[in-house]
């Protein structure tokens, strides 16, 4: 295994990794010197080092990596370009977009909306400062958990999911899983079947 | 130069111990020049399953702390002649050694073996850390459970955090008969999850109890159905391509096994 050690990349969003072995000032020095080369995004992100370490710091349970990762702007949208597997965990200001799979045990959330193309089969918050508008989107929605906004729900025991992309949002004050049509609006606006 | 394996899994009591044993007896047997690497500081287990306990003299420990050289800390095994076994300390605990230290440690032992085996320590504290640092490759041991596989996934996801190579998955334990009724895990459903190359599935086999109680690893036994599965892995190991023994179960999943394994289906 190579050098374990914390990476920030400001592609679509910035994000920073962190390994739980590195005490707090280490980390904190390595950080501050990859952070001087992307002071612009962290301003853009209005997020300060500090701020970034003590949302690292408390969602740390001891002995555990963690991942932390935040968007530059409210309605940017972070792209995972991998499986978030068990132990994982992103949090995003805008909305999230995972190539990939979000495992049982990882946890997606997201002030926005939250696209998994793949199969959701951990934790996802949308909406997670209250909004209620926001959505949940999965090709699999297999959640083990949806929050959105305030509300917190889990998918009925025993029904087993249709295998087709769905689409989870808030609808007189309950979270309700529909199917995604890709021109249900439209078929609705229109009011042809 | 040679490669280093470790032998890991998050959750405890998988059969990383009989795993690493048992495909380090085998790379032998098939011969290669093997080292096994009992990394498990505090609760060693290895040297006991392949009944050399009563003859270490040095351990890990003493190696990295400059005690001994690393020759004489190396336990030649009663059976195989290019095989041998580096004892974890059992008076100390996973602190002792640092990941520094196991690099160097396995950066020696690249130099004069075929294969390094190394098995790890359940968790993913400093014991793990310092069981995957040196290593090349890993082998996911689990069994067919749900929790076994959530901590395998956790494994997996701190692998890729530092940039190993995809690892490989052994599945242990394996019941047909349960998985048939739907009382376990079948083997689908954990690529699914997991997405990694399966490296072969361990039947559950009483000889396993009875080869580790006597020191003896089950595929010196011809009688082992698990023995014969770590023999297929080894071959596996080396580059050969064995189907996966169906196991007795459902068409759909030895059909995913056989795309797995790079025989196709067209
Ligand atoms: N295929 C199998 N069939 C039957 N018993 C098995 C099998 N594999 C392992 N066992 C038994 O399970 C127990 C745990 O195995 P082992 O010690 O190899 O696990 P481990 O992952 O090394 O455990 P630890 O995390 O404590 O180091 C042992 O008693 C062993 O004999
Ligand atoms: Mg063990």
């Amino acid at each position: 295994m190579g050098k374990e050690e914390s990476t920030i990349e400001g592609e679509e969003g910035l994000l920073a990794l962190f390994m739980q072995e590195q005490d707090a000032p280490e980390l904190k020095e390595r950080m501050q010197s990859k952070l001087a080369a992307t002071e612009r995004y962290l301003r853009q992100a209005g997020l300060g080092l500090d701020q970034v370490l003590s949302a690292a710091g408390e969602r740390s349970a001891p002995g555990r990596a963690r991942e932390y990762a935040g968007c530059p702007e409210e309605r940017s949208t972070l792209l995972w370009r991998r499986t978030l597997r068990s132990g994982q965990r992103i949090s995003c200001r805008g909305n999230v977009v995972v190539l990939g799979d979000v495992n049982p045990g990882a946890e997606v959330v997201a002030r926005g909306d939250i696209l998994v193309l793949g199969t959701l089969r951990g934790v996802a918050h949308a909406g997670a400062m209250g909004n209620s508008r926001a959505i949940v989107a999965a090709f699999r929605l297999q959640p083990m958990q949806l929050r959105i906004g305030r509300l917190i729900s889990r998918p009925p025991e025993g029904e087993s999911p249709p295998g087709l992309p769905e689409v989870a949002r808030v609808r007189s004050g309950k979270v309700v899983i529909e199917g995604y049509l890709p021109r249900g609006e439209r078929h609705g606006a229109d009011g042809s079947g | 130069m040679g490669e280093v394996l470790v032998v890991t899994s998050g959750k405890g009591g998988v059969g990383k111990t009989t795993t690493t044993a048992n495909l380090g007896t085998s790379l032998a047997m098939s011969g290669n020049k093997v080292a096994l690497v009992d990394a498990d500081i505090g609760l060693r287990n290895l040297d006991v399953v392949m009944g050399l306990e009563n003859r270490i003299v040095y351990d890990l420990v003493d190696v990295v702390e400059g005690f001994c050289r690393l020759k004489q800390a190396l336990i030649k095994d009663k059976r195989m002649e290019s095989l041998y076994l580096l004892p974890a300390a059992q008076t100390k605990d996973k602190t002792a050694v640092t990941p520094d230290q196991m690099r160097g440690l396995c950066q020696e032992l690249r130099g004069e073996f075929d294969f390094v085996l190394i098995d790890s320590p359940a968790g993913i504290e400093q014991g793990f850390r310092n069981a995957v640092a040196g290593a090349d490759k890993a082998i996911i041991v689990t069994t067919p459970e749900v929790a076994a596989v959530r901590d395998a996934d956790r494994i997996i996801g701190l692998l890729e955090a530092a940039n190993m190579r995809s690892p490989h998955l052994i599945i242990n334990r394996m019941r047909p008969s349960m998985v048939r009724r739907g009382d376990m895990m079948d083997i689908e459903d954990m690529l699914e999850i997991l997405a990694v190359d399966l490296l072969g599935v361990v039947p559950e086999d009483e000889q396993i109890v009875i080869s580790t109680n006597r020191g003896e690893p089950a595929v010196l036994s011809h009688s082992s159905k698990a023995g014969e599965a770590y023999r297929d892995i080894t071959r596996r190991l080396q580059g050969e391509v064995v189907p996966i023994q169906p196991l007795a179960l459902d068409g759909g999943i030895f059909q995913r096994l056989r795309k797995i394994m790079g025989f196709g289906q067209n």
